[in-house]
Order: structure tokens, then C-alpha cells, then sequence
């Protein structure tokens, strides 16, 4: 294979985008698909094809499987998108600056996750951050507009921990490529605290806790398209970083610290979850916990590892079709609260059928992949700290699977109110897509 | 020429200038004292280039004059909507005197901190005042509710990154630096933006939004 198929995730979405910024009518919507579905087609022919190593690239199984998740929920949105900017009332800016910020923020995640550098690591998520701040704004609301600026205010302070990290860690390295540092063999005091910090930072874009107070505001107040591409691979993104990071020097003390931050992101997003009124908040706290979940699995190790890969590729398509389903609640409904949706079933029967797997999907349901990925977590879990622990993170882990199902099923299944009806659109298929997705692509992927 | 002294009086008046700000209350004044702050870390990163013979620090210290202390506090108080000798921090968190107070203390503590821990790693004993200059950044934008010195309170962490990695690894690739300085430039723009229109649209006083809650 060439090696310059390793740039046109790179290169396509940033021509997408600059093209997205002239302001014919429909430009920007029609380069936008066309640049992700290539990438897309781009992202398989990576996957299939062998890891590799230069100066520029780091790409590894993992590099791989995160590229395909990237380009696939990328395509997703700017699909979906399509048919919601439309929705959006006085936008605050013109919904082609909406595409251009949409295929730079790709950009950002897939040169986050190719590089081979641990600085421009740094670079791009904390450039995921700028590219990404103002489509959290569009819909131009105090409470969107606020929460955006504590996203911009929480995840940079906290990635000022990775960057502090980082300089560490070439303190002792004498490097940042990723691959000198990974076979570097430090485990000095230094290099230990300079991932500890980095893991604190991406943490903080990751919603782990305790850095995670950004997530549900976002979540809760972004388009549902921006809230399902954040979701599905922004968080994960971050993660990637974390396990970056913390492949260096996979010590016993940086394993437990991933693991702690992972119980309690669980456990707080758990009992968090009973509480919610709002419905993309629930389903951000959701997000929060899987995280936690794939944290856990990184700091095992092993088929937890496995497992974690497993949680974030199904977590991705499910997740994403959450937020999209969310979306066309919204658009009909016109409000954001639980108790204000009744009889989705009945009013709109294609959106609320979708919800229900969704939401199973995402929530570790059998026979969906996040289920096995669960499983393998927790084999792990048993082998390594036995019964006790994994029994509580299991009964917090049900918490969370009875409150997002709970809530959900009421918003489905309870007696109509309102008389809406289901928009005819065909990207209501995308969320059909992902859900089929996060069940077969376990499949379709050789983990 | 000894650089561990050069380093302590540069960072000590970073550290004197990080405690004016956490006094003043006029946002203008915060802006022009962290250009300020931003120039003598320019002229730092140049004398410790040259002496040193990185040209990579000498362009690093060329960028930060042109964007931390030219570009960034101009567009910052382009972007000030008010009259903006008026605009000040109405209802910081905290008095200004506690704030100095613990601004001073945040110093001390990260000191003997320091001392005991990553000095013996280090050997820079002066090592200790750029990591208390991003936790005072840090104090900042908790002890403040004005958008603008939250701002200038991340801007003040990232000096004190960019002054301990310079001073302490001095060879730090410059592709990593030069990418430091883009994404602050970036978040400072969009920061920039959505300022203004919280200034339009939510103010100081905020009550808890609803739909932020919980």
C-alpha cells in the first residue's frame, strides 16, 4: 500500500472544509459528504492494510480501528446534518461555517490519532477543541453559548496537565515520537508523573472524572448532530491519548490510577443518571460511564483491552444514533425535558422503535457488541481484584442500564400528549444504520 | 553566565505580575499586564536561545512577541464590547485581598512542594515558580467571573508550561512549541467570539441555568 493513503483523512477533510467555507448554496453540504464517504472508503482500505511506522505516522491496530470509527460516525453526522441545520432557528452563523467547522474537527481527531509524535498528540486534541467550540454555539442560546465556554475554559485548563505531562515525559525519553517512546523502557519517577498528568488532561476531554463537568452541559445543549459526533469519537479520541500515554511505562501505579478514575466515572455517571429530567444529559452521562467502562478495560490490559475496543467501536455507532434519535425528538417536540415526551411510539413509531434498540445498544444490552465487550472487561476484573469489586461496579453498572433504559422506555411507551407526527426524511435511516452497525460490526472486525 | 539565576528573577517577576493581575479589577489592565508578562518571557526565551545556541528557542521567543503580546491582548480588547477603560471584574468569587492572599500562598506551598519532591529529580530549585505560576493561573480563573481573566488565567498557564519546558528542556522540538502557540492562538479567537456573545447574552450575575444543572 502507498503511503499517502495515510493522509487523505487528513488532507480530504481539510479541503472539505475549506471549501465548505464558500457560501453557494449547498456546496458545503455536498463536498462535506463526498469528502467523508471517501474518507470512509479510505479508513477500510487502512483497516484492511498493514500497521505502519514513519517519522510522520504512528499507525497501529488501535490507530486503525480509531480511524474507521472517526470516518464512519464523521459520514454519519454530516448526513444527518444535512436535513437538521435546517431545523436550526437563527443560526448563529451560516450553516456552511456549520460543515467547515464539522470537517475540521475531523480533520483534528484523524491527525490526532495517525501521529507519531506525542507533542502533536498534544496539538491536535487540544486543536479538537478549537475546531469544535463554535458548532456547539450554532443555535446561538444563552445555555448553549455558556456551555461552550465552559468547555472551552475545563477541557484547555485540563489539557495544560497533558502538556506539562508530556515535557515531562521528554524529560526522561529524550523523544516525543511514539514509537522511541514506546520502546524507550522508561519507568523513572519523572516519566511516571509526567503520565499521570496526562492522563489527568485527556481525562478532562474524555469526561473522566472528576474533570468531566463540561460533558453534560455540551451534551445536553449542543445540535443533537454535534452531540452525537462528540459522543461517539471525541471521547474516545481523548482516550486514545490516554492509552498513548500510558503504553510508555504500563506501571502498576498508572494502571491503578486508570483504573480508580474509571470506577468512580462509572459510579458517579451511574448515580448521576437516576436523577436527570433532561434526555441528552441522560444519555451524556451515558457516554461518561462507557468511558469509565473503556478506561477500566485499558488499564487491564489484555482481553479487557480487547474489550475496551469492542465497547468504543459499539459505543460510537450506538451512541451516535441516540443523539440523532434525540435530534428528531427535539425537532417535533420542542422540548428537552423526560417528563415532556409521552407516546413516542404511537406519534412517531420509527423514531421511538430505534430509541429502544439504541438505547439497549448503548446501555450494554445482549446480544449487542458492547454486551461482550462488557464481559471481557469483567473477566479481567474478576481474575485480577475478584468477586467483590467487580460486583460493585456491576451493580453500578446496572444503575446506569436501569435509569437510561428506565427513562427512555417512559419517554417511548407512556400514553400520548402532543400531536406530532415523524419527519419523512431518508437520513432517518442513519441511526437505523448505526444500531444495525453496533451489533453486526464485531462481526465485520477481526478484534 | 549562570542561568538557574537568570531563571528565578525572570519567573519571580512572572510570579510579582500574576499576583497584579489577581489585584486589578480594570480587564484592560489585565490584558496590557499580560502582554507585559509575555514580553519579559519573550526576552527570556531570547537571551536563554542565543546563550544556548537553540535557534529554536529564538523563533519560539519571536512567536510569542508576535502573538502573546502583540496579536492576542489587542484582539482581546478589540473584542471587549464596552467602553473598555470601564469594563471590570464585577463579582469575583473572591475579596481581592483573600485573593492576593492566596495567590502568595498557592507560591509557598507549590515551593516546599517542590522542594521535596521534584527538585531531587530536577536539580532546578527555581523549577518550582513556573509550576506555581499555573496553579496562580489556575486560582485565577476560579477567583474570577469576567470571561475575559479566566482567559488571561489559562493564558498565564500556559507561560508557565512554555517557561518550565524551555528552561528545563531546552532542546523541546519546535514543531511542538510552534504547535503550542497556534492552538493558543485558536482557542483565543474562538474564546474571543464566544466572550462577546456572552457578554450579549448571559451576564456576570447568572443565576443557575436550569438546564445546566445536575
Amino acid at each position: 500500500m502507498q503511503n499517502y493513503i495515510y493522509y487523505l483523512p487528513i488532507i480530504l477533510s481539510a479541503i472539505a472544509g475549506l471549501i465548505s467555507l464558500l457560501k453557494q448554496k449547498g456546496v458545503a453540504e455536498f463536498i462535506s459528504a463526498i469528502s467523508s464517504i471517501s474518507v470512509l472508503v479510505c479508513s477500510i482500505i487502512i483497516f484492511r492494510g498493514e500497521n505502519f511506522v514513519n517519522s510522520s505516522f504512528y499507525i497501529d491496530y488501535i490507530s486503525k480501528v480509531m480511524i474507521f470509527v472517526i470516518a464512519a460516525i464523521y459520514t454519519a453526522t454530516v448526513i444527518y446534518s444535512i436535513s437538521y441545520v435546517k431545523y436550526i432557528d437563527n443560526p448563529l452563523f451560516h450553516t456552511n461555517h456549520y460543515f467547515a467547522w464539522m470537517n475540521f474537527f475531523a480533520l483534528s481527531m484523524f491527525f490526532s490519532v495517525e501521529t507519531n509524535n506525542l507533542g502533536l498528540l498534544w496539538v491536535g486534541i487540544e486543536a479538537t477543541t478549537v475546531t469544535s467550540a463554535l458548532l456547539i454555539a450554532i443555535e446561538g442560546k444563552k445555555e448553549s453559548i455558556e456551555a461552550t465556554w465552559r468547555y472551552i475554559l475545563i477541557v484547555s485548563c485540563g489539557l495544560i496537565m497533558s502538556l506539562l505531562g508530556t515535557i515531562l515525559i521528554y524529560g526522561e525519553v529524550h523523544s516525543l515520537d511514539i514509537s522511541v517512546a514506546l520502546n524507550s523502557h522508561a519507568s523513572g519517577k519523572i516519566v511516571i508523573l509526567g503520565i499521570l498528568l496526562s492522563i489527568v488532561g485527556y481525562g478532562t476531554k474524555a469526561g473522566i472524572f472528576p474533570m468531566h463537568t463540561w460533558l453534560p452541559d455540551v451534551h445536553g445543549k449542543a445540535p443533537s448532530p454535534v452531540s452525537a459526533i462528540f459522543s461517539g469519537v471525541l471521547l474516545p479520541v481523548a482516550l486514545f491519548g490516554i492509552l498513548r500515554v500510558s503504553n510508555i511505562c504500563f506501571s502498576h501505579e498508572i494502571r491503578m490510577f486508570m483504573f480508580i478514575l474509571g470506577f468512580l466515572s462509572v459510579a458517579v455517571a451511574a448515580l448521576l443518571m437516576t436523577v436527570q429530567k433532561f434526555y441528552k444529559r441522560l444519555f451524556a452521562y451515558s457516554s461518561m460511564e462507557n468511558m469509565g467502562i473503556a478506561l477500566i478495560g485499558f488499564a487491564l490490559g489484555g482481553k479487557a483491552l480487547t474489550g475496551a475496543l469492542i465497547v468504543i467501536i459499539c459505543h460510537a455507532f450506538a451512541k451516535s444514533a441516540v443523539f440523532y434519535l434525540s435530534g428528531n425528538i427535539l425537532i417535533r417536540f420542542k422540548d428537552a425535558t423526560i417528563s415532556g415526551i409521552k407516546g413516542l411510539i404511537k406519534k412517531m413509531p420509527f423514531t421511538g422503535f430505534c430509541l429502544f434498540f439504541a438505547i439497549l445498544a448503548a446501555t450494554g444490552a445482549p446480544p449487542f457488541a458492547t454486551f461482550i465487550g462488557e464481559i471481557l472487561i469483567f473477566s479481567k476484573i474478576i481474575s485480577i481484584y475478584g468477586w467483590i469489586i467487580a460486583l460493585i461496579l456491576g451493580v453500578f453498572i446496572s444503575i446506569a442500564f436501569i435509569s437510561a433504559n428506565y427513562y427512555t422506555g417512559r419517554m417511548i411507551f407512556s400514553e400520548k400528549e402532543k400531536d406530532v407526527k415523524e419527519r419523512k426524511s431518508l437520513v432517518n435511516y442513519v441511526p437505523l444504520i448505526n444500531i444495525l452497525m453496533s451489533f453486526f460490526i464485531i462481526f465485520l472486525i477481526n478484534i | 553566565m549562570d542561568f538557574e539565576k537568570l531563571f528565578l528573577l525572570f519567573t519571580s517577576f512572572q510570579i510579582l505580575l500574576v499576583v497584579f493581575i489577581q489585584w486589578q479589577v480594570y480587564i484592560k489592565k489585565n490584558i496590557i499586564t499580560f502582554a507585559i508578562s509575555s514580553f519579559i518571557l519573550a526576552i527570556y526565551l531570547f537571551f536563554l536561545g542565543s546563550a544556548k545556541g537553540e535557534s529554536s528557542l529564538i523563533f519560539i521567543a519571536i512567536l510569542t512577541i508576535i502573538v502573546r503580546t502583540i496579536f492576542i491582548p489587542r484582539f482581546m480588547i478589540v473584542k471587549l464590547t464596552k467602553e473598555h477603560w470601564r469594563v471590570r471584574e464585577s463579582a469575583p468569587t473572591m475579596g481581592t485581598a483573600s485573593g492576593i492572599i492566596c495567590s502568595i500562598l498557592i507560591v509557598i506551598l507549590c515551593y516546599i512542594v517542590y522542594t521535596f519532591t521534584l527538585y531531587n529529580y530536577l536539580k532546578v530549585r527555581a523549577g518550582a515558580l513556573p509550576l506555581a505560576m499555573i496553579l496562580q493561573g489556575l486560582f485565577l480563573i476560579i477567583s474570577k467571573r469576567n470571561t475575559f481573566v479566566q482567559l488571561i488565567g489559562y493564558m498565564i498557564m500556559e507561560n508557565g508550561v512554555l517557561l518550565f519546558g524551555a528552561s528545563l528542556f531546552p532542546n523541546l522540538p519546535f514543531i511542538f512549541e510552534a504547535g503550542i502557540i497556534l492552538d493558543l492562538l485558536g482557542i483565543v479567537m474562538i474564546s474571543g467570539i464566544i466572550n462577546k456573545l456572552r457578554e450579549n447574552y448571559v451576564p456576570d450575575t447568572l443565576e443557575e441555568i436550569e438546564e445546566l444543572k445536575g
